[in-house]
This record gives structure tokens, C-alpha cells and sequence, in this order.
């Protein structure tokens, strides 16, 4: 049970003048970003594995259809096969590094987990939080916010860098597994 | 049913201390006695589940044609068989219904990326958004955010949920077409694979 008592508005003499930033600090919508650059990164990783072991588990087709066309046409489908292959491994390479993009660093703020977890018990986070008035913990709050914002820009770089390359590999690999069963 | 609004008569214009009611919690800021329906509609506008939803359904498209290829690939000899049959005009019929698959499938492909990821509309900068603020510097952006008025920091708001739902409308445009095209790209399929299944199942009883 947290025992010291955060009476944060005695403290604060103007809290009126801090009520339309603390709104819209408190109530900025980036802490959902980054969940959902990391769910196109997943989506990303597990098309590339799905991509991948389809083209394995056709491998035998595949050597025989290149095996047994003429000269042009099986450089074509090799050509083809490696484009398919490279774009789906810089998708993934690149999709996983958005998933693992890490939070930048921010100044000590009492709205990030770590710090939060940094202090030694619940009344000593307690005591941390009833030194902040307004306008310190809407600081607190707009820190945060630009770190997670910059994770989130980031992380969304990355994404539309890797879905530019699924982009290019789905079709070609549709084009790929539609020649296998025309002519495979 | 008891009223939770204030019963009181609304204070003094430009009284702003007398406009601030008693915080209902020690934690949380002073309210205003009468919630401002427009704040309170703006700022908890819910726009990121459908995103979310949009996004979710053109995944699920990518994936169901993912499988619908690969099942075709599995059965590549047989329908080999039917496109390269050496004579009759059914031949013709299985090449335009194996097209058509391909074309839609293609357009679905294209339509379901555009949804994941669409063309973002022109849109004044906002303070709410994280390309904006994440283009700012860390010293920029408090130093903005604690110079706005409340009036400022709504309009912040209200600039973000505006854009944000034109998203939200190109983004289901892009799905619509994007469903339409796998409708017809599907149907395609079950035919190809109702036949090919019909013709393994019954080479295998003659055999």
C-alpha cells in the first residue's frame, strides 16, 4: 500500500495555467504507435517465413522446371527466384529491426517504467511523485511522449522500408508458384 | 438515478479560479465545473481501432492468397493437365479462369498493401502526432507544448483526429477494393480447385 499522501494541488498555484498542455500531453496518442509498427513488423517476419518455406518445399519443382526449359527461359526463372528471395530477406532482415528498435534514452522522468522500477520501494516512488506539481509532471509526461514518438517514427521507417520490398516480392512470388503449376 | 452533474449556476465570466471545480482525486488536474463537451469529445476520439481492424483484414487477405497460391503450386501437374490439354476450346476457358485469378489476385495484392500502408493526406502539422513531434527536438517540443492555451492544444487535437480519420476513410477505400478484388479472385480459385479436386478424387477411384 502506497502510505504517502500526494496532495500535489496544495502545491501548485496555477493549475489552470498548465490544464490545456497537461491535456493534451497526457492524452497524446503515440503510446499505441509502436504496437502497431511492431504488429507490421510481425506480420512482415511471418509472411517472409511463410514465403520462404513455400519456395523450400517447392525446391524439387523448381529444379526440375529450371532443368528443363532452354537456355533464356531458365535464367529468367533464376533471375526470378533470386529477386523473390533477396527482397523477402531484406524484408525481414529490416522488419525485425524495427521489432527490436530499442526506446531512445529521455532525461529521469516518473512516467517511464524503468524509472518507476528504479526506486527502492512503493513508498520511496510515492515520495518521487508527491515532490512533482503540475507544470514538473506534465514535463515528466511530454518526455516520455517524445521518446516513444521518435521510437515510433523510427520503427515505422523501417516498416515501410520492408513492406516496399514485400510489396515487390508477393507478386513475383505469385508469378513464380503460377509458372511452377503451369509448367512445373 | 442521481444527477452527477454540478447543480451550482455557472460562476462569473472571467472568474477562472471559480470555473475550476475541486479535483475528484488529489492526482488529477482541476476540472472545469462543466465538462466542455468539445474537449471531452476530442480528446477521447477513437480512430486507432480502425486502423487497427483495416490493417488486420488486408494482412488477412495477403495471407488467404498466399495459401490459394500455394495450393494451386501443389496441384501443378494436374493443372498443368487442364491449361496445356492439346485440343478442345476448354483449354482456353481454364488459361482466361487462371488469368482472371492471377490479375485479381494482383489487384488484391496492390490494393491490400495500399491499405497497410496508404498515401498520407496533406495535413497541417500537429503536436499530437508523433512525425510531428518526433521531427522536432526534445527542447522544441516541451517548449511548444507548454507555451499552448487550452483553446491551442484542442485545435492541436482536433488537427490530429481530422487527419487521422481521412486516413482512416482511404485506408478502408483502399480495403473495399481490396476485398472486392479477392471476391472475384476466390471464386476463381474454387473453381480451378473443385475441378482439380474432383479429377484427383476420382483418378484415384479408377485407379
Amino acid at each position: 500500500m502506497v502510505t504517502a499522501s500526494i496532495d500535489t494541488t496544495s502545491r501548485d498555484p496555477r493549475p489552470e495555467a498548465v490544464i490545456g498542455p497537461a491535456r493534451l500531453a497526457y492524452f497524446t496518442p503515440v503510446h499505441e504507435q509502436p504496437s502497431l509498427a511492431d504488429r507490421k513488423a510481425m506480420f512482415i517476419l511471418a509472411a517472409s517465413g511463410l514465403l520462404l518455406t513455400v519456395l523450400l518445399f517447392f525446391s524439387e519443382p523448381l529444379e526440375r522446371l529450371v532443368s528443363g526449359v532452354g537456355r533464356p527461359m531458365n535464367q529468367a526463372i533464376v533471375l526470378l527466384l533470386v529477386c523473390v528471395v533477396a527482397a523477402v530477406l531484406i524484408a525481414a532482415r529490416t522488419a525485425y529491426s524495427a521489432y527490436t528498435c530499442p526506446l531512445p534514452p529521455m532525461p529521469p522522468t516518473l512516467a517511464f517504467f524503468r524509472n518507476v522500477a528504479a526506486a527502492e520501494s512503493v513508498e520511496a516512488y510515492a515520495a518521487a511523485l508527491a515532490q512533482r506539481d503540475h507544470p514538473s509532471a506534465l514535463r515528466d509526461m511530454l518526455h516520455y511522449n517524445y521518446s516513444v514518438a521518435c521510437l515510433a517514427a523510427e520503427k515505422f521507417r523501417l516498416v515501410n522500408r520492408a513492406l516496399s520490398c514485400l510489396r515487390v516480392a508477393i507478386p513475383l512470388w505469385m508469378l513464380l508458384l503460377l509458372i511452377l503449376a503451369v509448367w512445373g | 438515478m442521481s444527477p452527477t452533474a454540478s447543480p451550482s449556476n455557472p460562476p462569473a465570466a472571467g472568474d477562472a479560479a471559480a470555473q475550476l471545480g475541486e479535483p475528484i482525486f488529489p492526482d488529477r488536474l482541476p476540472a472545469p465545473r462543466h465538462l466542455d463537451p468539445a474537449t471531452a469529445l476530442a480528446f477521447r476520439t477513437p480512430l486507432q481501432e480502425h486502423v487497427l481492424s483495416a490493417d488486420g483484414k488486408a494482412a488477412g487477405i495477403l495471407t488467404l492468397l498466399g495459401m490459394m497460391f500455394t495450393v494451386l503450386a501443389r496441384f501443378g501437374g494436374q493443372l498443368s493437365d487442364l491449361v496445356q490439354a492439346r485440343q478442345g476450346p476448354a483449354r482456353y476457358l481454364w488459361a482466361a479462369i487462371l488469368f482472371s485469378f492471377a490479375a485479381m489476385s494482383l489487384g488484391a495484392v496492390v490494393q491490400a498493401f495500399r491499405t497497410i500502408s496508404p498515401r498520407f493526406p496533406k495535413a497541417p502539422p500537429s503536436l499530437a502526432f508523433f512525425g510531428d513531434i518526433a521531427r522536432l527536438s526534445r527542447e522544441e517540443y516541451v517548449a511548444r507544448v507548454e507555451a499552448l492555451s487550452a483553446e491551442d492544444a484542442l485545435k492541436q487535437m482536433l488537427a490530429y483526429n481530422h487527419t487521422g480519420s481521412r486516413i482512416c476513410v482511404e485506408k478502408l477505400r483502399q480495403l473495399r477494393r481490396a476485398i472486392l478484388f479477392f471476391e472475384f479472385a476466390a471464386l476463381a480459385w474454387f473453381i480451378i480447385t473443385a475441378v482439380l479436386g474432383i479429377r484427383v478424387f476420382y483418378y484415384f477411384y479408377a485407379w
